[in-house]
C-alpha cells in the first residue's frame, strides 16, 4: 500500500466508500434475514407438517423498546462526538442499554425453555431460536466495535476518520435496531399471532 | 464529485509477506485467485477424469486406483461410495471454487480498479479478507477430502434428507465430510459477500474523471451485475446451510421429518426438505449467471478488440445483462419441477424461464455482429472467444427444452441435462476465462504467453469439449447418477459411446495440463513485455495505460482522464485503428 496512500484518486459519490461499502452491506442482510422469514411463512403455511403454536416470548417486548432507545442514545452519541464529556455519558448509556438488550433476549429464551419449547422440538419454536440468534450475532458484533471505539476515544482528539468510523457503526446500530423491530412485528402479528 | 487520498499506510518498502502473501494490492489478489482457481480446477478435473474411468469401463479394474486411492479404490475399482464424492466434489469445487471464485476473482480484482481508473479496490483490506476466506474455504474442503469416513457424498446441492443426517450408515461423508462441506461453504459465502460489495462500491465510487457509466468497458458492467447478484443471492444460501446443519447438529426439524434409517424411526417431526430446495436454488440459479456474465464481458471486450470493430449495441448489452440480473432472481423454481409443484406455478417459471432467452439471443446476436466484416485477429484469446459464442449457442439452445415444464419432466437427471449444463455455465464459462488469461496475460505476468501452445491447447480443448458433451444429448434416457449403468440390459447401447467420452475428457484434462504449463513456463521465461509496447493488442481501455512493471496505485501521476467510450475502433479519425479512452474528441469526431 505505500505508494498509494500519497496518491489522490477521483470520487463519483458524496458518500465516503465505506459507508457507501455499508448501505450496501445492508442489502445482504436483508436478503439473509429475508430467506429466513420467507422460509418461516412457507413452513408455516405447510399443512402436510404439523405446526405447533408457540406463544412469543413478553421479554421480546421489553427488548424491542430498548433496542429502540438504545438507537436514540447512539444519534445523541454521535451528535456531540466534539463534547467529550457528552459523547462519553451518551456512548456508555447506549453500551449499558445494548447489554440490558443482550439481557431482554436471554430471558426471552429461558421463558420458551420453561414452557418446553426447546431448540429440537417443533420447528415453530426453533426458528425463534435462530433468528433471534443470528441477529443476535449481528448486535454483539456492534456491541465490540461499540467497546473498542469507546476505549479508543478516551485518549484521542477525534478527528474526520474517527467519526466516519462512529457514525458507520450509529447507522449500523439502527439498521439492526430496525431489523429487529421488524423482526418481533413479524414474529408478533403474523406468525406467532 | 470529490478527489480522495487512497489509503492510510506510511510510505515504506513492502516485505515478502505484505507483497506476495497478505498483499492488499487488486493485481497480486487477482493472481492468487487465479493461482488458487487453477489449483481447484486441476483437482476437480483430475475427480471428472476418475470417474470418467468409471463410467467408461465399468467392469474394469485398474490397479494404479489402488496405490492411488487406497481403501476407496480396492481391486483397482472405484468404491461405489467413493464415486457419489468424487461427483460431488467435483460439482462443488468447479461451480463454487473455480468458475465463482477463480472466474470473478481474478478477472473483477485485475479489471475493475484498471479498466474504471482506480488506484485500488474501494477497501484493499477487504479484498484482501475476501481472498484469504476463499483460501480457507478451500482449505477446510481439501482436508474433508482425506478423512477417514469420506468426503461429502450428497450431490453439489446437499439436498436433505440424505445430508440432513449425521449418521455414518446413511452414506460416505455422512458425518465430518458433510460439516465440512458446510463449513467451507460458509467460509466461501463471506469470502464472495467481501469481495461483491467491495467490487460494487469501487465500480460505482471511484471511477476516475470523464469515466461516467455509460462509458464504462463491458467487462466492468459484468462484473457490477455480477456482484449485485452475489451479494443479494448468497445470503439465503446461508440462511439455507445455516439451518441444514442446526438439523444436523442440534436435532432440529427444519428439513427433516418422519426419517428412518436402519429400520429406526428418528426423532424429527415437522420438518419440510422442499423449503431448503427453495433456499438453495434461490441462490444456485442466479448462480449460473455469478458464473457466465463475467464470461460474458471477457468476451464482448477481447471480441471487440481483436475483431477491430465497435462492440454492437453497447447499451442493447448492457440492458441485456441487466434483464438477466432480474429474470435471474424469478425462475428458480425451474430446478424443482419434479419436486410436485402445482402445474400452474410450473407454467409461471416456464414463462420467466424461456424469457431470458430473449436478452441472451440479443447478447449472441450483438457478439456475432460485432465480429461481422471485421478485420478479424485471430489469437489464442479471440479463438477462445469464438469458442465460447459458440458453446453459448450450442448449450442455451438446449436450454429451451429443460427450462419448459413438460419437456423437462421426462428429461429431469438425465445425461441431456449433464450435457446442457456443461456446455452452456461449464465450458462455455472457462473459454471466456481462458480468452481472458491469455488477452490479459502482459498485464498480470509482464510476459506474453506461448500462442503456439495456446492454439494447440484451444483446438485440443473445443475439439474435447464437443466430443464429449454432443453425444450426451442423444443419451437421454441414461439416469445420470448411476454408477454401474451397464448393470441394466437396456442401457448397455451406451457401452461405446461412454468409452468414447472418456478418452475425450483424459485427453480434456491433458490440454488443461499443457495449459497449466505454459502458464507456468511464460509467466517465467516469456517474451518481455516492455514498456516499447504498452498496448500491444491496439486496445482503448485504461489498463493499457499503465506502466509495463506492477505499480501499487497503478499510474505514477495523476489518474488519467477519459474523453470517450471504450469501443472507438476502425473510426476513420487518426493515423491508427484504435483510439484510447484518454484520447480527447478530435474536431468532427462526435461521442458515441
Amino acid at each position: 500500500m505505500s505508494e498509494v496512500s500519497s496518491m489522490s484518486q477521483h470520487s463519483n459519490s458524496r458518500i465516503h466508500p465505506k459507508l457507501f461499502l455499508l448501505y450496501l452491506s445492508f442489502g445482504s442482510m436483508v436478503m439473509l434475514f429475508s430467506a429466513f422469514c420467507s422460509a418461516l411463512i412457507v413452513r408455516k403455511g405447510d399443512i402436510r407438517q404439523s405446526w405447533l403454536d408457540t406463544p412469543l416470548p413478553s421479554p421480546f417486548l421489553y427488548s424491542t423498546i430498548i433496542i429502540i432507545i438504545s438507537s436514540i442514545t447512539i444519534h445523541l452519541a454521535y451528535k456531540f462526538i466534539a463534547d467529550k464529556k457528552k459523547f462519553t455519558l451518551y456512548s456508555l448509556l447506549t453500551l449499558f442499554l445494548a447489554l440490558v438488550f443482550v439481557y431482554f433476549q436471554w430471558m426471552g429464551w429461558s421463558e420458551l425453555q420453561s414452557k418446553n419449547i426447546f431448540l429440537s422440538g417443533n420447528p415453530s419454536g426453533s426458528y425463534i431460536y435462530v433468528i433471534s440468534w443470528v441477529h443476535g450475532l449481528h448486535y454483539l458484533g456492534g456491541i465490540v466495535v461499540l467497546t473498542i471505539l469507546i476505549l479508543k476515544f478516551r485518549k484521542i482528539q477525534i478527528e474526520f476518520g474517527n467519526k466516519m468510523s462512529f457514525n458507520i457503526l450509529m447507522q449500523y446500530c439502527h439498521f439492526i435496531g430496525l431489523v429487529w423491530v421488524f423482526l418481533y412485528l413479524f414474529f408478533k402479528f403474523i406468525i406467532y399471532n | 464529485m470529490a478527489t480522495i487520498a487512497h489509503g492510510d499506510h506510511g510510505h515504506h518498502e513492502e516485505s515478502f509477506l505484505e507483497k506476495y502473501i497478505f498483499s492488499q494490492d487488486h493485481k497480486m489478489i487477482a493472481r492468487q485467485f487465479l493461482f488458487t482457481g487453477i489449483f481447484w480446477s486441476l483437482v476437480g478435473a483430475a475427480m471428472s477424469v476418475l470417474f470418467r474411468l468409471q463410467l467408461g469401463w465399468p467392469n474394469e479394474t485398474f490397479p494404479f486406483l489402488e496405490t492411488l486411492l487406497g481403501k476407496w479404490a480396492e481391486g483397482g475399482r472405484i468404491s461405489n461410495e467413493f464415486y457419489y464424492s468424487l461427483v460431488t466434489m467435483h460439482g462443488t469445487i468447479l461451480v463454487f471454487f473455480v468458475l465463482t471464485a477463480g472466474l470473478s476473482g481474478t478477472f473483477a480484482n485485475l479489471l475493475i480498479p484498471y479498466q474504471i481508473g482506480a488506484r485500488d479496490m474501494a477497501s484493499p483490506f477487504m479484498n484482501m479478507l475476501s481472498y484469504w476466506f476463499f483460501l480457507l474455504a478451500g482449505l477446510l474442503m481439501l482436508f474433508s477430502l482425506f478423512l477417514q469416513t469420506g468426503a461429502a457424498s450428497g450431490g453439489w446441492t446437499m439436498y436433505p434428507p440424505l445430508s440432513g443426517i449425521r449418521d455414518a450408515k446413511v452414506n460416505a461423508g455422512s458425518m465430518w465430510g458433510t460439516d465440512l462441506w458446510f463449513f467451507s461453504m460458509s467460509m466461501f459465502i463471506v469470502s464472495s459477500l467481501l469481495g461483491g460489495l467491495n467490487y460494487i462500491a469501487t465500480i460505482l465510487n471511484l471511477r476516475t474523471k470523464g469515466m461516467t457509466m455509460w462509458r464504462l468497458p463491458l467487462p466492468v458492467w459484468a462484473l457490477l451485475f455480477t456482484a449485485i447478484l452475489g451479494v443479494l443471492a448468497f445470503p439465503p444460501l446461508l440462511s439455507a446451510a445455516l439451518l441444514l446443519e442446526f438439523d444436523r447438529i442440534f436435532d432440529t426439524s427444519f428439513y427433516l421429518s418422519d426419517i428412518v434409517v436402519g429400520g429406526n424411526l428418528l426423532d424429527y417431526k415437522g420438518g419440510s426438505p422442499i423449503l431448503y430446495q427453495h433456499l438453495f436454488w434461490f441462490l444456485g440459479h442466479p448462480e449460473v449467471y455469478i458464473i457466465i456474465l463475467p464470461a460474458f464481458g471477457i468476451t464482448s471486450e477481447v471480441l471487440s478488440v481483436n475483431s477491430r470493430k465497435p462492440v454492437f449495441g453497447y447499451k442493447a448489452m448492457v440492458y441485456a445483462i441487466g434483464i438477466i440480473v432480474l429474470l435471474g432472481f424469478l425462475v428458480w423454481a425451474h430446478h424443482m419441477y419434479m419436486s410436485g409443484m402445482n402445474p400452474f406455478l410450473g407454467s409461471i417459471f416456464t414463462l420467466f424461464t424461456l424469457l431470458i432467452a430473449v436478452p441472451s439471443a440479443v447478447k449472441v446476436f450483438n457478439w456475432l455482429t460485432t465480429i461481422w466484416k471485421g478485420n478479424l485477429r485471430l489469437t489464442p484469446a479471440m479463438m477462445f472467444a469464438l469458442g465460447f459464442v459458440s458453446l453459448f449457442i450450442s448449450g442455451g439452445l438446449t436450454g429451451l427444452f429443460l427450462g419448459n415444464s413438460a419437456i423437462d419432466i421426462p428429461l429431469h437427471d438425465t445425461y441431456f441435462v449433464v450435457a446442457h449444463f456443461h456446455i452452456v455455465m461449464g465450458v462455455a464459462a472457462f473459454f471466456a476465462m481462458f480468452a481472458g488469461v491469455y488477452h490479459w496475460f502482459p498485464k498480470m505476468f509482464g510476459r506474453y504467453i506461448n500462442d503456439t501452445l495456446g492454439y494447440v491447447h484451444f483446438y485440443a480443448t473445443i475439439i474435447s469439449a464437443y466430443a464429449i458433451f454432443i453425444p450426451m444429448h442423444f443419451m437421454l434416457s441414461l439416469p445420470r447418477r448411476y454408477y454401474v449403468f451397464s448393470n441394466y440390459q437396456t442401457f448397455n447401447i451406451f457401452e461405446d459411446v461412454s468409452k468414447f467420452i472418456s478418452v475425450f475428457a483424459i485427453i480434456s484434462f491433458m490440454a488443461q495440463i499443457l495449459f497449466v504449463v505454459n502458464i507456468v513456463y511464460s509467466a517465467l521465461k516469456g517474451r518481455k513485455f516492455t514498456s516499447e509496447n504498452l498496448n500491444p493488442w491496439g486496445s482503448n481501455t485504461l489498463e493499457w495505460t499503465t506502466p509495463a512493471e506492477h505499480l501499487h496505485g497503478n499510474w505514477p501521476g495523476e489518474i488519467p482522464e477519459v474523453y470517450r467510450w471504450p469501443y472507438d475502433y476502425s473510426t476513420g479519425h487518426g493515423d491508427t485503428d484504435f483510439r484510447p479512452q484518454t484520447e480527447p474528441l478530435q474536431e468532427g469526431e462526435e461521442a458515441h
